[in-house]
């Protein structure tokens, strides 16, 4: 009995030290360097001001945040309309393909996204894969610059955050009663009826689940711009990044960090309402 | 102002999944407004006579038809069937009126009309008021009811129902059987039911089928099924019931003297004279009861309720006798175990007289065990059969 308590007490303090530690420290710190002043050798200087956030107002700014916004908006959608189809078809498997699919989905996690990112200089190059390919099918008489173009972005997040929509789109959809589908036939609805009243509103916790998961690192990850977009690609990832590692203006980086947090904080609060109003309408 | 004649047809069809048949040559034909229940234990094929039937499975072979019409290649949302499904399959994002509407909402019906006849429907289930609710928050009862009011509102042809009972508690399930019958009389459509509870296809249907095995065993009123169980099968499967091997001695056309735990006893082919005739239908029993002749062995039927006993005097010989092992108190009935001389165990099942109570028998008395005479049901010895 003495035992399992200081194992608890154990499990519970490692688990919020842990989080203290890694997690609520850095993002107080975040949040209060964005209220601070710029410092030359020691980067933040213990002067408060409101400077930061005035700053973000600025249109550039705002342009780049919107970029980023249309940017992940467009990956999600892509994802999704790719996910959806091919997560429908993986949970309709028979149960030894349906292990083979999930595997093949997960394989690409073993390796790094960032090495798995340079991978992809070598298919979207000038030479590269995908050019050959277009070439070789007639579609284009001359190679087409692809990499270092919003385009080549646009394909390496898709291509990074696919099995994140995927997942959570395969759980759900797996979970949906076949059931439910024959009552809405046996009701007269032809297939087209049957997906869009009884699938598509069953699914929508994974629907929503795999937008966010690929619409927040989209609008945050900074090394796939970077890579595939050359310089010419600013987002809001590479904005934050630039401001503490390239203009050393640290407080200014902090102030747009915790902007972007709380958008996506509110994302969350936003998913999680619904999520509660969709559990509520399933059987008790 | 009914519709008489046949409602579905189904002309020998089979189903395979893969290479595992689940119906045999089905051959059947249900009338309009008739209560049709599918008997058996499950895997016997029941439940893929209702998918057939709904359009969810194709027969393997044969012709499927529905008010005159081949409906075989026919997709569910084209049939005029509706299900009952086994655990409601109620939308659970949907409220109670949406879930209703559903069916009409397909067809495109105005909305005042709609409305009108969801809340009709849901009356006569007695749900009106629960219209805003969510599936999730209704109890087992009441998601029934809201399905079967969602099937019939589309005024189907056909309501196919799948073991929707099931799921209830005794108590609800009784109630609900009932309800079901009376809904049956008011909207006069055809309900076919599947079931493995006999009890509940007893209490509520024009006919059943009893099945085993992808085969139809027999196609009857219920009390045919149950006084005049056609082979072992359906004997067994239906309610409780004694079963002795014999031997027949002589026969002389229905009537006939057979041995049977080692005792020599008069026995009747008439079987179960309930006044309407003999025992041996126009089929295929008939050939069997026909091949029974002097040295054939037998098997001899007897419903634990037609066993009479009688004390035995001691030292009298003759007739059948055995040995009360056991008494089970059932409430209305005491079911008495019976060890034969030979050994075997039989079931015997007797009513209270309040007015004698000297007439029950005790564990360990000696009984004369007899029946009253046409009430057994002989068959033909088929060897071994499972159950």
């Amino acid at each position: 009995m003495k035992d399992r308590s200081l194992f608890k007490t154990l499990a519970v303090t490692l688990t919020v030290g842990w989080l203290a530690v890694f997690v609520i420290v850095p993002n107080l710190l975040t949040l209060a360097a964005g209220f601070l002043t710029r410092g030359e050798p020691e980067f933040v200087l213990p002067i408060p001001t409101l400077k930061n956030y005035v700053r973000l107002l600025d249109p550039a700014f705002f342009e780049i945040f919107l970029d980023s916004v249309r940017l992940a908006l467009c990956t999600t959608l892509l994802c999704l309309l790719v996910g959806y189809p091919f997560a429908y078809i993986l949970a309709r498997l028979s149960p030894a393909r349906r292990r083979l699919g999930l595997l093949l989905v997960i394989i690409p996690f073993w390796t790094n996204s960032l090495i798995r990112t340079y991978a992809l200089i070598a298919i979207l190059n000038v030479n590269g894969l995908l050019n050959a390919a277009l070439a070789g099918l007639g579609l284009i008489s001359e190679p087409v610059e692809i990499l270092y173009t919003n385009t080549a972005v646009f394909i390496g997040f898709t291509y990074t955050l696919l099995p994140f929509m995927i997942l959570p789109l395969y759980a759900s959809i797996e979970k949906l009663d076949h059931r439910l589908i024959e009552a809405a036939r046996d009701l007269g609805a032809g297939s087209f009826q049957t997906f869009f009243r009884v699938s598509l509103p069953l699914t929508l916790p994974g629907i929503i689940a795999g937008s966010m998961l690929v619409f927040l690192p989209a609008l945050s990850m900074f090394y796939v711009p970077d890579i595939l977009g050359g310089a010419k690609s600013l987002l809001v990832g590479n904005f934050i990044r630039n401001q503490f590692l390239v203009a050393r203006d640290w407080p200014f980086g902090a102030a747009a960090s915790v902007l972007l947090t709380v958008i996506m904080g509110l994302m969350l609060y936003g998913y999680w309402v619904c999520q509660k109003r969709v559990r509520k309408a399933e059987p008790a | 102002m009914e519709k008489r004649g046949p409602c579905i047809e189904l002309e020998h069809v089979s189903k395979c999944f893969g290479d595992q048949p689940v119906l045999r040559d089905i051959h059947l034909t249900i009338n309009h407004g008739e209560f049709l229940t599918f008997l058996g234990p499950s895997g016997c094929g029941k439940t893929t006579i209702l998918r057939l039937l709904a359009g969810f499975e194709r027969p393997s072979s044969g012709r499927i038809r529905i008010g005159g019409a081949d409906v075989t290649e026919t997709p569910p949302h084209q049939r005029a069937v509706n299900t009952v499904f086994q655990n409601y399959a109620l939308f659970p994002h949907m409220t109670v009126f949406d879930n209703v509407a559903f069916g009409l909402r397909m067809r495109r019906t105005q909305a005042k009309v709609i409305e009108e006849e969801v809340f009709s429907a849901l009356r006569m289930v007695k749900m009106e008021a629960h219209h805003t609710r969510r599936p999730g928050q209704l109890s087992g009862g009441q998601q029934q009811r809201v399905a079967i009011a969602r099937a019939v509102v589309n005024k189907p042809l056909v309501l196919l129902l799948d073991e929707p009972l099931s799921a209830l508690d005794y108590k609800l399930r009784k109630a609900m059987q009932i309800e079901l019958k009376e809904l049956r009389r008011t909207l006069g459509i055809t309900f076919v039911f599947v079931t493995h509870d006999q009890e509940e296809a007893f209490s509520m249907s024009d006919r059943v089928a009893v099945m085993n095995e992808g085969v139809i065993e027999q196609l009857d009123s219920p009390s045919a099924i149950y006084e005049k169980p056609k082979n072992l099968f359906v004997a067994r499967f239906v309610g409780e019931i004694n079963t002795f091997e014999g031997r027949v001695v002589s026969r002389n056309g229905s009537s006939m003297r057979a041995m049977v735990e080692g005792e020599e006893v008069r026995l009747s082919l008439g079987g179960n004279g309930n006044g309407n005739g003999a025992h041996c239908a126009p089929d295929a029993a008939t050939a069997a009861c026909a091949a029974i002749s002097a040295g054939s062995p037998i098997k001899v039927l007897l419903r634990p309720e037609d066993v009479r006993l009688e004390r035995a005097a001691p030292g009298e010989a003759g007739g059948l006798t055995g040995r009360i092992v056991d008494t089970v108190y059932k409430g209305m009935t005491i079911d008495l175990i019976i060890e034969m001389s030979g050994g075997k165990k039989i079931l015997a099942t007797e009513f209270f007289n309040e007015d004698a109570p000297e007439a029950l028998f005790s564990v360990g008395e000696r009984v004369r065990v007899g029946w009253v005479e046409d009430w057994e049901v002989v068959l033909p010895d088929e060897g071994p059969q499972p159950l």
